[in-house]
């Protein structure tokens, strides 16, 4: 397990900082031979552009889900100081769904950005495995208002496999574009600290 | 034109009738629920929502005022929420529902005015009347846990607060409480039923836009800020009737070490603060329930004599000292120790001593002569982090002291009346009779002012020890704190180029511009030094920390529970004996850098201190110290040890970085030019940490609430023991400035 901390504290996150908006294939070298698959929420649509695994790269696209991204169905019983505030700034959150197929998945590391002005991260959760339970941590040095790498291990027996959700990041929207939103898996491992094939998908949700 | 008057005037009949009709509705629900709020107002607040108070309303059938509802327009928009306690969460009357309006004095009736954070405000108050035994007031604050670990002399702390609201109607809860003043709080923590949510670390200002935008709209949200190093608010918006919200919070800070124990403390309550005419910064005591006029930035409402809050607190602390532990002392509280192996033990606080008005103080030694000067190294990528303790040669202790000029600085202000005062007192007595015969004394007192006994220092003469005692004796307290007219008065006369001023500054440091006085300590220094004394069970220990550290001396505590005159005499052997100055180390080819404190402080007797660091490459098997000790240079090798523990890797990063923090603050307070404030948020940024630009923010964006956002309730905390309530809370702040 100590093999996965270091993992995620020391993966370089310098590297991430140019973080793609959309398109090609990831031919760049990176510095960890992990798994990667980048996201790119576009309009409503969520879009895979790369998936990479261990030792061999291949590309894929294909359409995940669609959904409207800006927040709608506010209560109509609001106040109007409420709603005065809307107008403003809204709430809403992004689920973070890792699917490692058949293999157990004990630590990632992904990073979440908007893309575009108007998106400000204001909390993070945990997801649906108990493994993953607790709210994960991020990275502070890499955390701007629109962009937050996060990180998460567990040690527990009752590891998830298949696509599980890992963590929800709560964040608020103003302006009136819809928020785009990329994700990019740095890392998937396995409880013996080995890279994984995985992927990474995320999906924008309102208040039930 | 006669048909437009029919129609005119049935018009007015229909409405007249619709008031009519709603007028009636409500005052018989007001009268039919009377008896039931005030019911539930007296509950217990383990058990929020009182099964008797539920079943009585329930058993008010013929009394029930069934409304229709039509609508926002048909009801008070507070009063869904009021019914949330009988519905379902969340849920809003449909037309067919019954709904309760439990009735509310008009002036809670009303949403908070303001989007404004008043800290400590409380608008919604719960009057309660119970002679002869004290009263028990609802607060929304139930309960603290602290969990602790110190490894080495580096604690790891857990603070878990659970907070649930006692009341009928939504509110947002303001806590205004205190830590270590070197608390490198890293991690925060909102639980929202079995849902966590870690907060974000944002620049204050965006921080509290965020909560307060979330909090209008009817989010489950939360934000913590920094008032002081040692003074924090949490604010959590929309708590529901009934509901429980915990925050966590969590940080690292290391120990003190002095005369031959750590030190572990964790303060409970902040103080009631003087705040000086003018100043708008401060910190106010407020009475329970009167929030708001205080004029000050951040308030602080107090429990009056006779009541009481169901708030508790739970600690427990597990040591592991890495040597033989020799004995522990807690000096305020109750505890229990369970010994794990000679290294390390388990201490809790006793369940019976659990009201959260004094500091938990615990001392514990170690074996003799098993702790050494040592150079804690975390390694970090292509460099590391470090701390070092710098510990005084026993050399030192065999060297006497030339002659001093003694001043012994008194605070008589209200918050010392009583036993403070007394403690004062002896200590005072104690060096007074204890003197060299070649040294010189003055004694000084402030308040609303300050005042000299002598125009000069005298000489130690017989009858000036007789006059200076019987002055002190005729002491009483209950002045304001105009601290830094004492410091003005015991820094500022022509010193005696023959003796070395020692500034005895005895206080509990209870004032609103701390950050002011610290810097006007070194303003005024000169060649004198300070030794700051805090008097009392929860006193101000960064205004004190900061008198001592600015002051080039050293600072100590004397507890209500201690005997002044060993407080005192620990005192004369620390200024009995000549300080290491001048201290530098040689780091061995080492590329250190960003060393704080910056100036490395002089070392006296059984006082050492911590440095910290950041290296670049590696660090050399050891490191020699060098310094002046009485006119004489001396070398001291100190050994490099790699930390190993998990905790080491955590913590000694978020140490050096408050640490560097806390340097900053100092030197932006008397420093200008330098954009001092924005390098504090970088690195607060980058290191997570909560300082006074930066806040954690947590907002759950599953959670919005129906209806406006509530009322604000401050917590109202006790006074510290041994504090007055009449002279520091209920008694006029506004002095006149001295003329």
């Amino acid at each position: 397990m100590k093999q996965i901390a270091s993992i995620l504290l020391w993966v370089p996150l310098v590297a991430l900082a140019g973080a793609t908006v959309s398109g090609p294939a990831d031919d760049s070298p990176r510095a960890t031979p992990s798994t990667r698959s980048r996201w790119i929420l576009d309009g409503g649509t969520a879009v895979s552009t790369v998936r990479t695994a261990p030792n061999r790269r291949k590309s894929a696209s294909r359409l995940v889900s669609s959904f409207d991204s800006v927040p709608h169905g506010r209560d109509a019983r609001a106040t109007g100081e409420q709603q005065a505030a809307a107008l403003s700034s809204q709430f809403a959150f992004v689920d973070a769904y890792i699917d490692s197929k058949d293999q157990p998945l004990a630590a990632y590391q992904f990073e979440l950005s908007a893309l575009g002005p108007g998106a400000t991260l204001v909390g993070v959760e945990g997801g649906d495995a108990p493994a993953f339970a607790d709210p994960p941590y991020y990275d502070p040095k890499a955390n701007v208002q629109n962009r937050i790498i996060i990180a998460a291990f567990s040690t527990g027996p009752n590891l998830p496999r298949g696509r599980v959700r890992v963590a929800r990041v709560m964040v608020r929207l103003t302006g009136a574009n819809a928020a785009k939103w990329s994700a990019k898996l740095d890392v998937a491992a396995s409880a013996d600290a080995k890279p994984i094939s995985a992927e990474i998908q995320v999906s924008q949700g309102e208040t039930p | 034109m006669r048909r437009s008057a029919i129609y005119l005037l049935a018009s007015l009949l229909v409405i007249s009738l619709a008031t009519w009709l709603f007028v009636g509705c409500a005052v018989v629900s007001h009268e039919a629920m009377s008896n039931a709020t005030s019911a539930y107002a007296n509950a217990d607040l383990d058990s929020p929502i009182d099964p008797s108070v539920r079943t009585r309303m329930e058993q008010q059938g013929p009394q029930r005022a069934q409304i229709q509802a039509g609508g926002p327009s048909a009801l008070p928009p507070a009063s869904p929420h009021a019914t949330a306690q009988f519905l379902s969460p969340q849920s809003l009357p449909s037309r067919d529902e019954e709904v309760w309006v439990i009735s509310r004095p008009p002036e809670e009736r009303s949403a908070p005015h303001s989007n404004e954070p008043m800290p400590g405000e409380g608008r919604l108050l719960a009057t309660q009347h119970d002679k002869g035994k004290d009263v028990l007031v609802p607060v929304p604050l139930k309960h603290t846990d602290v969990s602790a670990s110190v490894i080495g002399y580096i604690a790891s702390v857990d603070v878990k607060q659970q907070y649930q609201n006692p009341f009928n109607q939504k509110i947002e809860a303001v806590y205004v409480f205190p830590l270590p003043q070197n608390a490198a709080v890293n991690d925060f923590l909102m639980t929202v039923g079995s849902r966590h949510i870690r907060g974000i670390i944002r620049e204050r200002h965006e921080a509290e836009k965020i909560y307060q935008e979330a909090k209008s709209q009817g989010y489950v949200a939360s934000l913590l800020t920094q008032e002081r190093p040692n003074v924090f608010t949490q604010a959590i918006a929309n708590i529901e009737p009934g509901k429980q919200i915990d925050i966590e919070i969590k940080y690292f800070n290391t120990l003190s070490y002095t005369d031959g124990a750590y030190e572990f403390v964790f303060p409970m309550v902040v103080g009631p603060r003087f705040n000086p005419p003018g100043f708008s910064e401060g910190i106010a005591p407020v009475a329970r329930g009167t929030v708001g006029n205080a004029g000050q930035k951040t308030q602080v409402p107090y429990l009056a004599p006779n009541e009481r809050s169901g708030h508790d607190i739970s600690l427990a602390l597990d040591i592991d000292a890495g040597v033989a532990i020799e004995k522990i002392d807690s000096r305020n509280h109750k505890i229990q120790t369970r010994s794990l192996s000679p290294t390390k033990t388990r201490v809790t606080l006793d369940p019976a001593d659990n009201i959260p008005n004094r500091d938990f103080v615990l001392r514990y030694q170690l074996a003799a002569n098993a702790v050494k000067p040592a150079l804690l190294a975390q390694r970090a990528g292509a460099g590391g982090y470090f701390t070092l303790m710098l510990f005084p040669p026993k050399l030192m202790n065999d060297l006497p002291r030339q002659s001093l000029e003694f001043v012994f600085t008194i605070d008589v202000s209200g918050s010392q009346s009583g036993r403070p005062l007394e403690q004062e007192k002896a200590a005072t007595r104690y060096a007074l009779t204890h003197m060299g015969p070649d040294d010189t004394f003055q004694v000084i007192r402030f308040g609303n002012t300050s005042q000299k006994l002598f125009p000069a220092p005298q000489p130690v003469s017989a009858q000036a020890v007789r006059a200076a005692l019987n002055w002190v004796d005729g002491f009483d307290a209950s002045e304001g704190t105009m601290l830094i007219d004492g410091l003005h008065a015991s820094l500022l006369f022509p010193h005696d180029p023959s003796r070395t001023r020692c500034v005895a500054f005895m206080t509990d440091g209870f004032i609103g511009n701390d950050v002011e006085a610290i810097a006007e300590t070194h303003r005024c220094l000169g060649p004198a030094r300070i030794f700051s004394f805090g008097v009392g069970q929860s006193t101000n220990r960064y205004l004190l920390d900061g008198l001592a550290r600015m002051g080039r001396g050293a600072v100590a505590y004397l507890g209500l529970n201690d005997d002044p005159n060993a407080v005192m005499a620990q005192y004369f052997e620390r200024v009995s004996h000549p300080a290491l100055t001048d201290i530098t180390i040689d780091w061995g080819g080492a590329n250190v850098h960003d060393v704080f404190p910056q100036q490395v402080p002089d070392l006296y007797v059984g006082r050492p201190v911590i440095l910290t660091g950041r290296y670049d490459g590696d660090l050399p098997k050891s490191v020699m110290l060098r310094a002046m000790l009485a006119g004489r240079e001396q070398q001291i090798e100190v050994r490099v040890r790699q930390g190993q523990a998990d905790v080491d890797a955590k913590a000694l990063p978020a140490v050096w970085a408050r640490m560097k923090i806390a340097d900053l603050a100092d030197r932006s307070a008397y420093e200008g030019g330098i954009d001092l404030p924005s390098q504090i948020r970088q690195i607060a940024m980058e290191y997570n940490l909560l300082s006074s630009y930066t806040a954690f923010v947590a907002v759950d964006s599953m959670t919005r609430t129906a209806g406006d956002h509530g009322v604000s309730v401050g917590v109202p905390v006790p006074v510290p023991e041994g504090v007055r309530y009449e002279t520091t809370v209920s008694e006029s702040k506004e002095i006149k400035a001295p003329m």
